[in-house]
């Protein structure tokens, strides 16, 4: 975020982002109180976007499946720790990078990430914020493994390993600067493919 | 298969439980939390319960330590003595735990354990106060240990380091060595259950020995390295991998006891990199070491014949005991681990070891619902030293053991605890 160090990647290239949300078509089977609820998630307010409304749904109802689109929407507009752009616009995330089993008690999601240089030190982080947002918005019944794309950078195994260690993902939680860092980048996580910067 | 039956389920953490701990001399639990707190529970057995076997004890909630770790407590150990709790923190620190009334009073503890009405009292409920906290590691404490006869502690961290302290009177704790040869983060520590040897374990993928050398300090006396080749799709968890490390004096049994897989509708694909061992359990017996590590295997060392002076009784089929496993899979296996009579000796060992067989008696899915499980820890209850044969205290002590033998404890992310039974079989 800060600008007192040189960039990894001072040129990325932005993309356009595709089409707005388009998950709708889960929520028109919800319930009354849901599509309420879905409104106000509309208002785009960080406490009631996205899936802490889908969390509540899974609550009531049990298990209501989500898709690869859903798992996309919560991730597209999370800002780049290191370019005011979001991580659809800098291709880091895309919807053919992310798997959804909703197989019943094996339920998992499995995001592939792509940094935009093979060298970016910025990786962990990014896949920390990654984590850091489908823990919070993804029922909690989905297991989440992150990977970087194979061949994409150059401490693909470590950084890997690093980002699915539960351990370190706790402790890193406990570390206010970390977080802080982490909380900037989803600050607009709600925004669910909208453009930000430039 | 289930061979596992529900005792309890115990709720009160607010935060992800990491660690369970049975007290060894007395009937209390311990668990802590990312909530920064460690909940006590005592338990019964009705006095009308006469079978010994399958009894099962009421559990109750009886205290909560607030604790003044600022960050989550990852791991707790109980003293040998069953008097002092230690606790190891994301904050760095270790915290020792006392009721102080007990130690000004040591007649208590005799008066508490030899009580009558009833069988064993509920003695664990007085307040617990940090008498002492140990600072020194730089950043996360992942684990702590008492040596098996108290005189000792060690504790691990982040910070590559495995720390030896000597316990002292009036809750003193002199640090006698700090080793760095782990080149990670230290996952986890066992101390052997007889000798003054620890075991350590990391995210470098590799597991240290270490020995007080009397000619000269603390310090390693052999590394094992599972090297366990990464596969696409990763193991499934609860198989027992052969391997053909390249150890020389403690080796890897070849075992293998395939499970049903969960058939994943696609593959998550492996991590490359050396796996983390996250596990570490000696065999009461001390010839056995398990490991458990990322990729779902267990892989059981065992110590050379060249070790030990008393070999003639290795060719005997032994039953080592069982082994309980667990993980982030929220399944809970029971092993029954047999020496057979065969040995191996191949060309990368430096002797012959017993081989060994392990068979799954015990299966349990879900064990927390959709929860990781990050803790499994057998009830050891312990008959005192200093109690004589014949005493009320032996015989109390030893009715315990055998009331509690098949119990063990579990902790997951939601907070719970729940206990479990083995079941005959």
């Amino acid at each position: 975020m800060s600008s007192a160090r040189p960039l990894d990647n001072s040129n990325p290239t932005i993309i356009a982002p595709t089409a707005q949300p388009s998950t709708s078509h889960n929520f028109s089977k919800a319930s009354q109180k849901t599509k309420l609820q879905r409104l106000w998630s509309e208002e785009g307010t960080e406490e009631l976007d996205g899936f802490a409304v889908g969390h509540t749904v899974a609550a009531e109802d049990e298990a209501e499946d989500i898709d690869e689109q859903e798992v996309f929407d919560l991730i597209r507009s999370i800002t780049d720790p290191e370019h005011p752009l979001t991580l659809e616009q800098l291709a880091v995330v895309s919807a053919s990078q992310i798997k959804v089993s909703n197989k019943k008690g094996h339920e998992r999601v499995l995001i592939e990430f792509t940094p935009t240089i093979p060298h970016c030190s910025m990786a962990t982080l990014i896949g920390l914020t990654l984590r850091v947002r489908l823990l919070r918005a993804l029922p909690p019944r989905y297991k989440v493994d992150i990977r970087i794309t194979e061949g994409a950078h150059q401490s693909e195994n470590a950084v890997n390993k690093q980002l699915n260690d539960k351990e370190r993902v706790h402790a890193a939680l406990e570390n206010s600067h970390l977080l802080g860092v982490v909380e900037g980048c989803l600050a607009t996580a709600h925004k669910r493919g909208g453009t930000i910067g430039v | 298969m289930s061979g596992i039956e529900l005792v309890a389920e115990l709720k009160g953490h607010t935060e992800p439980a990491w660690c369970v701990a049975w007290n060894p001399t007395r009937p209390l639990l311990a668990s802590c939390s990312t909530d920064k707190s460690v909940r006590l529970y005592t338990y019964h057995f009705p006095s009308s319960s006469t079978d010994d076997t399958t009894a099962k004890p009421i559990f109750t909630f009886l205290s909560e330590i607030p604790t003044a770790h600022k960050r989550t407590i990852r791991s707790i150990a109980w003293s040998p003595s069953g008097r002092t709790l230690v606790t190891g923190s994301f904050d760095s620190t270790v915290g020792i735990w006392e009721q102080l009334d007990e130690r000004d009073d040591a007649e208590g503890i005799e008066l508490a354990s030899g009580g009558t009405a009833g069988g064993e009292q509920e003695d664990g409920s007085g307040e617990w106060e940090c008498v002492t906290t140990l600072e020194g590691h730089e950043s996360e404490c992942k684990s702590v240990g008492y040596s098996s006869d108290g005189a000792l502690l060690a504790s691990c961290s982040r910070d590559k380091s495995v720390w030896v302290w000597e316990v002292q009177p009036d809750s003193d704790f002199e640090c006698i060595s700090v080793m760095m040869e782990h080149t990670q983060d230290v996952k986890t520590l066992a101390w052997h259950p007889k000798e003054e040897i620890l075991a350590s374990a990391s995210y470098d993928a590799s597991i240290l020995l270490f020995a007080d050398d009397p000619d000269a300090d603390w310090g390693p006396f052999q590394k094992l390295q599972p090297s366990l080749p990464a596969v696409d799709p990763p193991v499934a968890p609860g198989i027992i991998t052969p391997d053909n490390g390249n150890v020389s004096t403690s080796e890897q049994k070849e075992a293998r006891e395939t499970l049903p897989t969960t058939d994943d509708e696609f593959p998550v694909p492996a991590l490359k990199d050396p796996e983390t061992i996250w596990s570490l359990a000696f065999s009461p017996c001390g010839m056995f070491l398990a490991s458990g590590g990322d990729n779902g295997g267990i892989r059981i060392w065992a110590r050379g014949l060249s070790w030990t002076s008393t070999s003639e009784s290795t060719r005997d089929e032994e039953d080592l005991g069982r082994l309980a496993s667990t993980g982030g899979d929220g399944r809970i296996l029971i092993w029954q681990i047999k020496k057979t009579s065969e040995t191996i000796l191949s060309s990368h060992l430096s002797s012959p070891v017993p081989k060994i067989s392990a068979t799954i008696v015990g299966l349990q899915d879900h064990a927390h619902d959709i929860h990781d499980i990050n803790s499994v820890a057998w009830c050891r209850r312990a008959v005192p030293e200093d109690a004589e044969e014949g005493s009320n205290v032996y015989a109390r002590a030893i009715k315990a053991q055998r009331r509690t033998r098949r119990l063990l404890a579990t902790a997951a992310d939601d907070g719970s605890v729940k206990v479990w039974r083995a079941t005959e079989g």
